[in-house]
Protein backbone atom coordinates (compact mmCIF):
# COMPACT_ATOMS: atom_id res chain seq x y z
CA UNK A 1 0.00 0.00 0.00
CA UNK A 2 1.23 3.40 -0.70
CA UNK A 3 2.11 5.77 2.24
CA UNK A 4 -0.76 8.81 2.45
CA UNK A 5 1.16 11.85 3.05
CA UNK A 6 -1.32 15.04 4.35
CA UNK A 7 -1.51 17.62 2.22
CA UNK A 8 -2.28 21.54 3.23
CA UNK A 9 -5.57 21.45 1.77
CA UNK A 10 -6.58 17.71 3.90
CA UNK A 11 -5.39 19.56 7.26
CA UNK A 12 -7.60 23.04 6.08
CA UNK A 13 -11.06 20.17 4.92
CA UNK A 14 -10.83 18.39 8.29
CA UNK A 15 -10.17 21.57 10.51
CA UNK A 16 -13.50 23.32 8.55
CA UNK A 17 -15.36 19.98 9.50
CA UNK A 18 -14.07 19.56 13.07
CA UNK A 19 -15.22 22.97 13.55
CA UNK A 20 -18.86 22.98 11.83
CA UNK A 21 -19.37 19.77 14.53
CA UNK A 22 -18.04 21.80 17.14
CA UNK A 23 -20.45 24.48 15.83
CA UNK A 24 -23.28 22.23 15.88
CA UNK A 25 -23.08 21.62 19.46
CA UNK A 26 -22.11 25.13 20.63
CA UNK A 27 -25.56 25.54 18.93
CA UNK A 28 -27.43 23.20 20.56
CA UNK A 29 -26.15 23.97 24.36
CA UNK A 30 -26.30 27.81 23.75
CA UNK A 31 -28.94 28.37 21.46
CA UNK A 32 -31.40 25.49 22.22
CA UNK A 33 -30.37 25.51 25.79
CA UNK A 34 -30.01 21.80 26.01
CA UNK A 35 -29.87 19.67 29.31
CA UNK A 36 -27.98 16.80 28.05
CA UNK A 37 -28.34 13.79 30.62
CA UNK A 38 -26.25 11.06 29.05
CA UNK A 39 -26.56 9.48 32.70
CA UNK A 40 -30.21 8.61 32.17
CA UNK A 41 -28.86 6.44 28.56
CA UNK A 42 -26.86 3.81 30.27
CA UNK A 43 -29.76 2.62 32.07
CA UNK A 44 -31.57 2.09 28.67
CA UNK A 45 -28.53 0.54 27.46
CA UNK A 46 -27.33 -1.88 30.41
CA UNK A 47 -28.85 -1.51 34.02
CA UNK A 48 -28.38 -3.36 37.20
CA UNK A 49 -30.56 -3.81 40.38
CA UNK A 50 -31.12 -6.73 43.00
CA UNK A 51 -31.20 -9.35 40.82
CA UNK A 52 -28.01 -8.78 38.65
CA UNK A 53 -27.30 -7.04 35.24
CA UNK A 54 -30.19 -6.58 32.48
CA UNK A 55 -30.65 -5.38 29.26
CA UNK A 56 -31.98 -2.30 28.29
CA UNK A 57 -34.53 -1.18 26.08
CA UNK A 58 -31.76 -0.30 23.39
CA UNK A 59 -29.54 -3.29 23.91
CA UNK A 60 -32.78 -5.44 23.36
CA UNK A 61 -33.64 -3.06 19.96
CA UNK A 62 -30.06 -4.10 18.87
CA UNK A 63 -30.48 -7.52 19.32
CA UNK A 64 -34.36 -7.15 16.94
CA UNK A 65 -32.50 -5.42 14.20
CA UNK A 66 -29.76 -7.55 14.09
CA UNK A 67 -31.96 -10.78 13.73
CA UNK A 68 -34.04 -9.21 11.11
CA UNK A 69 -31.05 -8.26 8.76
CA UNK A 70 -29.97 -11.40 9.52
CA UNK A 71 -32.89 -13.49 8.08
CA UNK A 72 -33.33 -10.59 5.95
CA UNK A 73 -29.96 -10.98 4.15
CA UNK A 74 -30.30 -14.86 4.23
CA UNK A 75 -33.89 -14.47 2.52
CA UNK A 76 -32.65 -11.78 -0.02
CA UNK A 77 -29.08 -13.51 -1.09
CA UNK A 78 -31.29 -17.04 -1.63
CA UNK A 79 -34.20 -14.82 -3.79
CA UNK A 80 -31.61 -12.64 -5.25
CA UNK A 81 -29.69 -15.66 -6.90
CA UNK A 82 -32.44 -17.37 -7.93
CA UNK A 83 -33.62 -14.06 -9.91
CA UNK A 84 -30.65 -13.07 -11.15
CA UNK A 85 -29.55 -16.49 -12.75
CA UNK A 86 -33.25 -16.81 -14.02
CA UNK A 87 -32.34 -13.90 -16.01
CA UNK A 88 -29.55 -15.33 -18.00
CA UNK A 89 -31.69 -18.32 -19.05
CA UNK A 90 -33.09 -18.31 -22.37
CA UNK A 91 -36.37 -19.79 -21.78
CA UNK A 92 -38.88 -16.31 -21.94
CA UNK A 93 -41.00 -17.78 -18.76
CA UNK A 94 -37.71 -17.05 -16.62
CA UNK A 95 -36.66 -13.99 -18.08
CA UNK A 96 -39.52 -12.29 -17.92
CA UNK A 97 -40.72 -13.43 -14.80
CA UNK A 98 -38.08 -12.58 -13.38
CA UNK A 99 -37.88 -9.39 -14.89
CA UNK A 100 -41.26 -8.35 -13.70
CA UNK A 101 -40.33 -9.44 -10.10
CA UNK A 102 -37.02 -7.29 -10.26
CA UNK A 103 -38.63 -4.15 -12.09
CA UNK A 104 -41.91 -4.66 -9.40
CA UNK A 105 -40.05 -4.58 -6.32
CA UNK A 106 -37.46 -2.16 -7.47
CA UNK A 107 -39.91 0.51 -8.67
CA UNK A 108 -42.17 0.17 -5.11
CA UNK A 109 -41.41 2.48 -2.23
CA UNK A 110 -40.05 -0.31 0.46
CA UNK A 111 -42.11 1.38 2.85
CA UNK A 112 -45.19 0.31 0.70
CA UNK A 113 -44.27 -2.91 0.53
CA UNK A 114 -43.64 -3.02 4.08
CA UNK A 115 -47.32 -1.78 4.61
CA UNK A 116 -48.92 -4.43 2.08
CA UNK A 117 -46.86 -7.44 3.59
CA UNK A 118 -48.34 -6.08 6.99
CA UNK A 119 -51.76 -5.13 6.40
CA UNK A 120 -52.53 -7.54 3.25
CA UNK A 121 -50.29 -10.54 2.72
CA UNK A 122 -49.24 -11.06 6.48
CA UNK A 123 -52.78 -11.26 7.54
CA UNK A 124 -54.05 -13.62 4.76
CA UNK A 125 -51.32 -15.49 4.46
CA UNK A 126 -51.01 -15.98 8.53
CA UNK A 127 -54.65 -16.47 8.75
CA UNK A 128 -55.17 -18.79 6.68
CA UNK A 129 -52.04 -21.05 7.53
CA UNK A 130 -52.93 -20.53 11.24
CA UNK A 131 -49.24 -19.73 11.72
CA UNK A 132 -49.75 -18.12 15.19
CA UNK A 133 -51.75 -20.55 17.01
CA UNK A 134 -49.35 -23.45 15.34
CA UNK A 135 -46.70 -21.63 17.41
CA UNK A 136 -47.97 -21.24 20.35
CA UNK A 137 -48.95 -24.78 20.67
CA UNK A 138 -45.59 -25.95 20.62
CA UNK A 139 -43.54 -27.02 23.13
CA UNK A 140 -42.20 -24.92 25.47
CA UNK A 141 -38.73 -25.36 24.22
CA UNK A 142 -39.84 -25.12 20.85
CA UNK A 143 -41.25 -21.51 21.52
CA UNK A 144 -38.41 -20.54 23.42
CA UNK A 145 -36.46 -21.17 20.75
CA UNK A 146 -38.39 -19.24 18.23
CA UNK A 147 -38.61 -16.54 20.63
CA UNK A 148 -34.82 -16.65 20.20
CA UNK A 149 -34.14 -17.03 16.35
CA UNK A 150 -36.80 -14.92 15.58
CA UNK A 151 -39.60 -13.07 17.52
CA UNK A 152 -42.18 -14.11 20.52
CA UNK A 153 -45.51 -15.70 19.58
CA UNK A 154 -47.03 -12.06 19.38
CA UNK A 155 -44.54 -10.40 17.75
CA UNK A 156 -44.01 -13.27 15.07
CA UNK A 157 -46.49 -12.73 12.18
CA UNK A 158 -45.24 -9.09 11.94
CA UNK A 159 -41.58 -10.12 12.33
CA UNK A 160 -42.18 -12.46 9.63
CA UNK A 161 -44.03 -9.57 7.20
CA UNK A 162 -41.13 -7.54 7.98
CA UNK A 163 -38.19 -9.74 7.25
CA UNK A 164 -40.55 -10.75 4.00
CA UNK A 165 -41.04 -7.37 2.73
CA UNK A 166 -37.36 -6.64 3.57
CA UNK A 167 -36.10 -9.68 1.63
CA UNK A 168 -38.38 -9.22 -1.42
CA UNK A 169 -37.04 -5.23 -1.13
CA UNK A 170 -32.95 -6.18 -1.26
CA UNK A 171 -33.66 -9.15 -3.28
CA UNK A 172 -34.70 -7.11 -6.38
CA UNK A 173 -31.09 -5.21 -6.12
CA UNK A 174 -29.50 -8.49 -5.41
CA UNK A 175 -30.82 -9.95 -8.87
CA UNK A 176 -29.48 -7.23 -10.52
CA UNK A 177 -26.08 -7.29 -9.01
CA UNK A 178 -26.06 -11.05 -9.70
CA UNK A 179 -26.77 -11.14 -13.45
CA UNK A 180 -24.41 -8.36 -13.93
CA UNK A 181 -22.05 -10.79 -12.51
CA UNK A 182 -23.41 -13.46 -15.28
CA UNK A 183 -23.47 -11.64 -17.46
CA UNK A 184 -19.75 -10.62 -16.91
CA UNK A 185 -18.25 -13.74 -17.75
CA UNK A 186 -16.66 -14.37 -21.08
CA UNK A 187 -18.97 -16.06 -23.82
CA UNK A 188 -16.02 -17.92 -24.64
CA UNK A 189 -15.62 -19.43 -21.38
CA UNK A 190 -19.18 -20.88 -21.75
CA UNK A 191 -18.45 -21.63 -25.42
CA UNK A 192 -15.54 -23.96 -24.54
CA UNK A 193 -17.32 -25.07 -21.33
CA UNK A 194 -19.77 -26.20 -23.58
CA UNK A 195 -17.54 -27.81 -26.33
CA UNK A 196 -15.80 -30.18 -23.26
CA UNK A 197 -19.20 -31.31 -23.33
CA UNK A 198 -20.49 -30.34 -19.74
CA UNK A 199 -24.20 -30.10 -19.22
CA UNK A 200 -25.93 -26.80 -18.76
CA UNK A 201 -25.78 -27.52 -14.43
CA UNK A 202 -22.20 -27.80 -14.52
CA UNK A 203 -21.54 -24.51 -16.62
CA UNK A 204 -23.55 -23.01 -14.32
CA UNK A 205 -21.75 -24.30 -11.25
CA UNK A 206 -18.45 -24.78 -11.73
CA UNK A 207 -17.04 -22.15 -14.98
CA UNK A 208 -20.32 -19.24 -14.67
CA UNK A 209 -20.96 -18.97 -10.89
CA UNK A 210 -16.88 -19.28 -9.27
CA UNK A 211 -16.25 -16.28 -12.30
CA UNK A 212 -19.11 -14.02 -11.42
CA UNK A 213 -18.54 -14.55 -7.65
CA UNK A 214 -15.84 -12.20 -8.45
CA UNK A 215 -17.60 -9.68 -9.59
CA UNK A 216 -20.62 -9.91 -7.60
CA UNK A 217 -19.17 -10.40 -3.90
CA UNK A 218 -18.18 -6.65 -3.71
CA UNK A 219 -21.32 -5.04 -4.57
CA UNK A 220 -23.47 -8.12 -2.76
CA UNK A 221 -21.52 -7.21 0.40
CA UNK A 222 -22.42 -3.51 -0.06
CA UNK A 223 -26.23 -4.59 -0.28
CA UNK A 224 -26.06 -6.86 3.32
CA UNK A 225 -24.84 -3.47 4.49
CA UNK A 226 -27.99 -1.52 3.10
CA UNK A 227 -30.02 -4.49 4.54
CA UNK A 228 -29.15 -3.36 8.15
CA UNK A 229 -29.90 0.70 6.96
CA UNK A 230 -32.96 -0.13 5.42
CA UNK A 231 -34.59 -2.47 8.06
CA UNK A 232 -35.26 0.75 10.41
CA UNK A 233 -38.14 1.33 8.43
CA UNK A 234 -39.67 -1.78 9.33
CA UNK A 235 -40.06 0.75 12.94
CA UNK A 236 -43.83 1.47 11.39
CA UNK A 237 -45.22 -2.04 11.91
CA UNK A 238 -44.06 -1.47 15.54
CA UNK A 239 -41.43 -4.18 15.71
CA UNK A 240 -39.40 -3.29 18.61
CA UNK A 241 -36.15 -2.89 16.62
CA UNK A 242 -33.22 -0.23 17.44
CA UNK A 243 -35.14 2.78 15.68
CA UNK A 244 -39.03 1.87 17.24
CA UNK A 245 -36.78 1.58 20.76
CA UNK A 246 -35.04 4.60 20.23
CA UNK A 247 -38.59 6.14 19.52
CA UNK A 248 -40.33 4.50 22.35
CA UNK A 249 -37.77 5.65 24.73
CA UNK A 250 -37.81 9.30 23.71
CA UNK A 251 -41.34 8.93 24.08
CA UNK A 252 -41.03 8.27 27.80
CA UNK A 253 -37.90 10.50 28.80
CA UNK A 254 -37.82 13.48 26.08
CA UNK A 255 -34.11 12.73 25.58
CA UNK A 256 -34.37 13.25 22.26
CA UNK A 257 -30.33 14.28 21.06
CA UNK A 258 -29.43 11.89 23.39
CA UNK A 259 -31.39 8.48 22.30
CA UNK A 260 -30.61 9.34 18.37
CA UNK A 261 -27.08 9.97 19.07
CA UNK A 262 -27.09 6.82 20.73
CA UNK A 263 -28.98 5.05 18.11
CA UNK A 264 -26.81 6.40 15.69
CA UNK A 265 -23.66 4.89 16.81
CA UNK A 266 -25.45 1.45 17.37
CA UNK A 267 -26.11 1.20 13.39
CA UNK A 268 -22.36 2.43 12.89
CA UNK A 269 -21.10 -0.17 15.42
CA UNK A 270 -23.19 -2.89 13.22
CA UNK A 271 -22.88 -1.57 9.47
CA UNK A 272 -18.75 -0.86 10.56
CA UNK A 273 -17.98 -4.09 12.08
CA UNK A 274 -19.97 -5.64 8.62
CA UNK A 275 -18.07 -3.52 6.39
CA UNK A 276 -14.67 -4.97 7.81
CA UNK A 277 -15.57 -8.48 7.98
CA UNK A 278 -16.55 -8.08 4.02
CA UNK A 279 -13.19 -6.39 3.29
CA UNK A 280 -11.67 -10.12 5.11
CA UNK A 281 -14.03 -11.71 2.70
CA UNK A 282 -13.24 -10.00 -0.62
CA UNK A 283 -9.02 -10.07 -0.02
CA UNK A 284 -9.20 -14.00 0.90
CA UNK A 285 -12.06 -14.70 -1.70
CA UNK A 286 -9.74 -12.73 -4.54
CA UNK A 287 -6.86 -14.54 -3.65
CA UNK A 288 -8.11 -17.87 -4.19
CA UNK A 289 -8.96 -17.13 -7.95
CA UNK B 1 -107.37 -28.29 0.76
CA UNK B 2 -105.28 -25.33 -0.78
CA UNK B 3 -105.86 -23.41 2.58
CA UNK B 4 -104.25 -26.46 4.92
CA UNK B 5 -101.18 -26.39 2.74
CA UNK B 6 -100.81 -22.52 2.65
CA UNK B 7 -101.28 -22.62 6.68
CA UNK B 8 -99.01 -25.72 6.62
CA UNK B 9 -96.05 -23.58 4.54
CA UNK B 10 -96.52 -20.05 6.73
CA UNK B 11 -95.72 -22.04 9.72
CA UNK B 12 -92.92 -23.83 8.52
CA UNK B 13 -91.66 -20.73 7.21
CA UNK B 14 -91.57 -19.16 10.91
CA UNK B 15 -89.96 -22.68 12.29
CA UNK B 16 -87.46 -21.71 9.84
CA UNK B 17 -87.05 -18.17 10.10
CA UNK B 18 -87.16 -18.64 14.15
CA UNK B 19 -84.48 -21.48 14.15
CA UNK B 20 -82.30 -19.38 11.68
CA UNK B 21 -82.23 -16.53 14.56
CA UNK B 22 -81.79 -19.18 16.91
CA UNK B 23 -78.75 -20.38 15.08
CA UNK B 24 -77.35 -16.48 14.02
CA UNK B 25 -77.62 -15.65 17.67
CA UNK B 26 -75.54 -18.82 18.68
CA UNK B 27 -73.19 -18.04 16.09
CA UNK B 28 -72.91 -14.35 17.08
CA UNK B 29 -71.90 -15.71 20.63
CA UNK B 30 -69.98 -18.21 19.57
CA UNK B 31 -68.00 -15.61 17.25
CA UNK B 32 -67.63 -12.64 19.70
CA UNK B 33 -64.03 -11.73 20.58
CA UNK B 34 -64.60 -12.33 23.97
CA UNK B 35 -65.41 -16.54 23.63
CA UNK B 36 -62.28 -16.08 20.92
CA UNK B 37 -60.37 -14.62 23.84
CA UNK B 38 -61.32 -17.41 26.46
CA UNK B 39 -60.96 -20.00 24.30
CA UNK B 40 -56.94 -19.17 23.27
CA UNK B 41 -56.43 -18.11 26.54
CA UNK B 42 -55.13 -14.42 25.89
CA UNK B 43 -56.09 -11.24 24.93
CA UNK B 44 -54.18 -9.14 22.67
CA UNK B 45 -54.17 -5.31 23.64
CA UNK B 46 -53.23 -2.73 21.15
CA UNK B 47 -51.45 0.17 22.64
CA UNK B 48 -49.61 3.22 21.59
CA UNK B 49 -46.89 5.17 23.92
CA UNK B 50 -48.19 8.09 25.75
CA UNK B 51 -46.98 9.20 29.23
CA UNK B 52 -48.34 8.47 31.90
CA UNK B 53 -50.97 5.90 29.80
CA UNK B 54 -48.53 3.72 28.74
CA UNK B 55 -44.87 3.61 27.91
CA UNK B 56 -41.65 1.43 28.42
CA UNK B 57 -39.89 1.79 31.33
CA UNK B 58 -36.05 1.51 30.54
CA UNK B 59 -35.94 -2.17 30.61
CA UNK B 60 -38.55 -2.40 27.91
CA UNK B 61 -41.20 -3.19 30.54
CA UNK B 62 -44.37 -1.92 29.77
CA UNK B 63 -45.84 0.46 32.75
CA UNK B 64 -48.79 3.13 32.87
CA UNK B 65 -52.17 3.96 33.58
CA UNK B 66 -53.69 1.98 30.61
CA UNK B 67 -51.39 -1.22 31.04
CA UNK B 68 -52.68 -1.48 34.52
CA UNK B 69 -56.51 -1.54 32.98
CA UNK B 70 -55.62 -3.91 30.70
CA UNK B 71 -53.88 -6.25 32.92
CA UNK B 72 -56.24 -6.40 35.67
CA UNK B 73 -59.30 -6.67 32.68
CA UNK B 74 -56.76 -10.50 31.22
CA UNK B 75 -56.61 -11.30 35.55
CA UNK B 76 -60.48 -10.35 35.46
CA UNK B 77 -61.05 -12.80 32.30
CA UNK B 78 -58.88 -15.40 33.57
CA UNK B 79 -56.41 -15.21 31.10
CA UNK B 80 -53.08 -14.00 29.85
CA UNK B 81 -52.29 -10.38 28.46
CA UNK B 82 -50.34 -9.81 25.54
CA UNK B 83 -50.06 -6.03 24.82
CA UNK B 84 -49.42 -5.05 20.59
CA UNK B 85 -47.41 -1.68 21.09
CA UNK B 86 -48.80 0.35 17.58
CA UNK B 87 -47.72 3.83 16.06
CA UNK B 88 -51.23 6.11 16.85
CA UNK B 89 -51.43 6.69 13.38
CA UNK B 90 -52.02 3.27 12.59
CA UNK B 91 -53.87 2.14 15.47
CA UNK B 92 -57.32 2.06 14.28
CA UNK B 93 -56.85 0.10 10.78
CA UNK B 94 -54.70 -2.16 12.59
CA UNK B 95 -57.97 -3.51 14.89
CA UNK B 96 -60.00 -3.65 11.94
CA UNK B 97 -57.42 -5.83 10.09
CA UNK B 98 -57.38 -8.49 13.31
CA UNK B 99 -54.30 -7.30 15.17
CA UNK B 100 -55.58 -7.20 18.45
CA UNK B 101 -58.94 -7.66 19.89
CA UNK B 102 -59.32 -4.29 21.62
CA UNK B 103 -57.68 -1.10 21.45
CA UNK B 104 -56.98 0.01 25.11
CA UNK B 105 -54.77 3.21 24.47
CA UNK B 106 -56.74 6.06 26.42
CA UNK B 107 -58.41 6.73 22.96
CA UNK B 108 -60.95 9.70 22.91
CA UNK B 109 -65.02 8.51 22.06
CA UNK B 110 -65.27 11.28 18.93
CA UNK B 111 -67.96 10.88 16.09
CA UNK B 112 -65.48 10.54 13.64
CA UNK B 113 -63.67 7.28 15.28
CA UNK B 114 -67.31 5.98 16.35
CA UNK B 115 -67.89 5.50 12.30
CA UNK B 116 -64.80 2.65 12.31
CA UNK B 117 -64.98 0.88 15.78
CA UNK B 118 -67.29 0.39 18.68
CA UNK B 119 -67.09 2.40 21.94
CA UNK B 120 -67.31 0.80 25.68
CA UNK B 121 -68.68 3.45 28.20
CA UNK B 122 -66.30 5.77 29.04
CA UNK B 123 -63.86 4.72 31.90
CA UNK B 124 -61.78 7.69 32.08
CA UNK B 125 -62.12 11.12 31.13
CA UNK B 126 -59.23 13.07 30.25
CA UNK B 127 -58.97 16.77 29.13
CA UNK B 128 -57.06 18.96 26.80
CA UNK B 129 -54.58 21.26 28.59
CA UNK B 130 -51.80 23.71 27.26
CA UNK B 131 -47.84 23.66 27.75
CA UNK B 132 -46.71 27.46 26.43
CA UNK B 133 -42.84 28.73 25.85
CA UNK B 134 -41.83 31.29 28.49
CA UNK B 135 -40.49 33.64 26.12
CA UNK B 136 -42.26 33.16 22.59
CA UNK B 137 -45.85 33.16 24.79
CA UNK B 138 -45.29 36.23 27.39
CA UNK B 139 -47.83 36.77 28.88
CA UNK B 140 -50.51 34.52 27.63
CA UNK B 141 -52.78 33.05 30.63
CA UNK B 142 -56.44 32.63 28.81
CA UNK B 143 -56.65 30.31 25.67
CA UNK B 144 -58.12 32.88 23.57
CA UNK B 145 -54.26 34.24 23.71
CA UNK B 146 -53.42 31.06 21.44
CA UNK B 147 -56.19 32.10 18.93
CA UNK B 148 -54.07 34.13 17.18
CA UNK B 149 -52.83 33.87 12.98
CA UNK B 150 -48.96 34.30 14.24
CA UNK B 151 -49.75 32.02 17.04
CA UNK B 152 -47.81 27.82 16.09
CA UNK B 153 -49.24 25.33 18.10
CA UNK B 154 -47.72 21.83 17.84
CA UNK B 155 -49.80 18.60 18.80
CA UNK B 156 -49.50 14.81 18.09
CA UNK B 157 -50.94 13.60 14.89
CA UNK B 158 -54.38 11.93 14.88
CA UNK B 159 -54.96 12.95 18.67
CA UNK B 160 -57.91 14.91 19.86
CA UNK B 161 -55.67 17.29 20.59
CA UNK B 162 -55.12 17.65 16.54
CA UNK B 163 -59.08 18.16 16.60
CA UNK B 164 -59.31 20.38 19.68
CA UNK B 165 -57.03 22.83 18.06
CA UNK B 166 -58.55 23.13 15.07
CA UNK B 167 -61.95 23.77 16.96
CA UNK B 168 -61.09 25.68 19.64
CA UNK B 169 -58.15 27.66 18.87
CA UNK B 170 -59.09 27.90 14.95
CA UNK B 171 -56.81 31.00 13.71
CA UNK B 172 -53.60 29.59 15.28
CA UNK B 173 -50.97 27.56 12.62
CA UNK B 174 -50.69 23.82 13.72
CA UNK B 175 -47.22 21.82 13.61
CA UNK B 176 -48.18 18.02 13.47
CA UNK B 177 -45.56 15.85 15.03
CA UNK B 178 -46.08 11.75 15.24
CA UNK B 179 -45.00 12.14 18.95
CA UNK B 180 -45.55 13.87 21.70
CA UNK B 181 -41.45 14.23 22.20
CA UNK B 182 -40.94 15.93 19.00
CA UNK B 183 -43.47 18.18 19.61
CA UNK B 184 -42.32 19.33 22.97
CA UNK B 185 -38.69 19.61 21.39
CA UNK B 186 -40.12 22.03 18.68
CA UNK B 187 -41.38 23.60 22.00
CA UNK B 188 -37.97 23.77 23.47
CA UNK B 189 -36.00 25.26 20.95
CA UNK B 190 -38.85 28.07 20.80
CA UNK B 191 -39.90 27.22 17.28
CA UNK B 192 -43.57 27.21 18.41
CA UNK B 193 -45.74 29.12 20.77
CA UNK B 194 -47.32 25.69 22.70
CA UNK B 195 -48.37 22.50 22.78
CA UNK B 196 -51.63 21.23 23.35
CA UNK B 197 -51.78 17.80 24.45
CA UNK B 198 -53.62 15.52 27.08
CA UNK B 199 -53.18 16.16 31.08
CA UNK B 200 -51.45 16.01 32.98
CA UNK B 201 -48.26 15.74 30.48
CA UNK B 202 -48.31 19.44 29.94
CA UNK B 203 -48.39 20.27 33.38
CA UNK B 204 -45.46 17.84 33.64
CA UNK B 205 -43.59 19.02 31.46
CA UNK B 206 -44.10 22.73 32.84
CA UNK B 207 -42.31 21.49 36.30
CA UNK B 208 -39.57 19.54 34.07
CA UNK B 209 -38.17 22.32 32.08
CA UNK B 210 -39.83 25.20 34.49
CA UNK B 211 -36.85 27.70 33.63
CA UNK B 212 -38.30 27.64 29.66
CA UNK B 213 -42.06 26.20 30.05
CA UNK B 214 -44.98 27.56 31.65
CA UNK B 215 -48.63 26.57 32.26
CA UNK B 216 -50.91 29.57 30.46
CA UNK B 217 -53.74 28.42 32.94
CA UNK B 218 -54.17 25.44 35.36
CA UNK B 219 -57.41 24.05 33.88
CA UNK B 220 -58.01 21.41 30.68
CA UNK B 221 -60.17 23.33 28.53
CA UNK B 222 -61.64 19.81 27.01
CA UNK B 223 -63.37 16.95 28.59
CA UNK B 224 -62.81 13.87 26.82
CA UNK B 225 -64.47 10.33 27.55
CA UNK B 226 -61.84 7.38 27.66
CA UNK B 227 -63.02 4.01 26.13
CA UNK B 228 -62.16 0.69 24.80
CA UNK B 229 -62.25 0.55 20.67
CA UNK B 230 -63.36 -2.75 19.53
CA UNK B 231 -64.33 -3.84 16.29
CA UNK B 232 -68.03 -2.89 14.94
CA UNK B 233 -70.91 -5.01 15.70
CA UNK B 234 -69.52 -7.33 18.32
CA UNK B 235 -72.76 -7.21 20.95
CA UNK B 236 -71.41 -9.74 23.41
CA UNK B 237 -67.65 -8.24 23.59
CA UNK B 238 -69.50 -4.33 24.10
CA UNK B 239 -71.75 -5.96 26.90
CA UNK B 240 -68.85 -7.83 28.32
CA UNK B 241 -66.18 -5.03 28.90
CA UNK B 242 -69.01 -2.40 30.06
CA UNK B 243 -69.94 -4.48 33.03
CA UNK B 244 -66.49 -4.70 33.86
CA UNK B 245 -65.50 -0.97 34.00
CA UNK B 246 -69.30 -0.21 36.16
CA UNK B 247 -67.66 -3.38 38.40
CA UNK B 248 -64.00 -1.62 38.43
CA UNK B 249 -65.48 1.72 38.49
CA UNK B 250 -67.54 0.91 41.62
CA UNK B 251 -64.51 -0.56 43.20
CA UNK B 252 -62.86 2.48 43.06
CA UNK B 253 -60.11 0.97 41.89
CA UNK B 254 -60.00 3.33 38.99
CA UNK B 255 -59.65 6.29 40.74
CA UNK B 256 -57.01 4.84 43.13
CA UNK B 257 -55.00 3.98 39.71
CA UNK B 258 -55.48 7.42 37.95
CA UNK B 259 -54.45 8.93 40.80
CA UNK B 260 -51.51 6.78 41.13
CA UNK B 261 -49.65 7.69 37.27
CA UNK B 262 -51.66 11.21 37.24
CA UNK B 263 -51.57 12.60 40.43
CA UNK B 264 -48.00 10.99 42.32
CA UNK B 265 -44.81 11.02 40.43
CA UNK B 266 -43.34 8.14 42.34
CA UNK B 267 -43.39 5.92 39.16
CA UNK B 268 -40.78 8.18 37.56
CA UNK B 269 -37.60 6.62 39.07
CA UNK B 270 -38.63 3.37 36.58
CA UNK B 271 -38.00 5.79 33.87
CA UNK B 272 -34.47 6.83 35.80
Amino acid sequence: MKKVSFKRIDILVLSILILIVFYIFYRINIYIDYHWQWHRVVDYIINKDEKGYHFGLLSKGLFYTLKLSMWSIIFSIILGFIFGTFRSFKRPFFRFGSLIYVELNRNIPPLILIFIFYFFISDQIFTLFEVEYFIRNLGKTAREIITIFFAPPNLISSFFAGVLALSVFESAYIAEIVKAGIESVDVGQKEAAKALGLSKYQILRYVTIPQASKVIIPPLSNQCISTIKDSSIVSVIAIPELTFQGMEMMSATYLSYETWITVTFFYFILTFSLSMLNKKIERTYTLNF
Amino acid sequence: MKKLLSIIIVLLIMFGASAYADSVRENLTKESTVEKILKRGYIKVGMSTFVPWAMQDKNGNLIGFEIDVAKRLAQDMGVKVEFIPTKWSGIIPALLTGKYDVIIGGMGITPERNKKVNFTIPYDYSGMSIVAHKKKAEGFNKLEDFNKNDVVIAVRIGTTAESAVKKYLPNAKLKLFDDESQAIQELLTGRVHAVVASAPMPAFQAIEHSDKLFLPFKETFTKEPIAFAIRKGDVDTLNYFNSWITIVESEGWLKERKDYWFNSKDWEKLLK
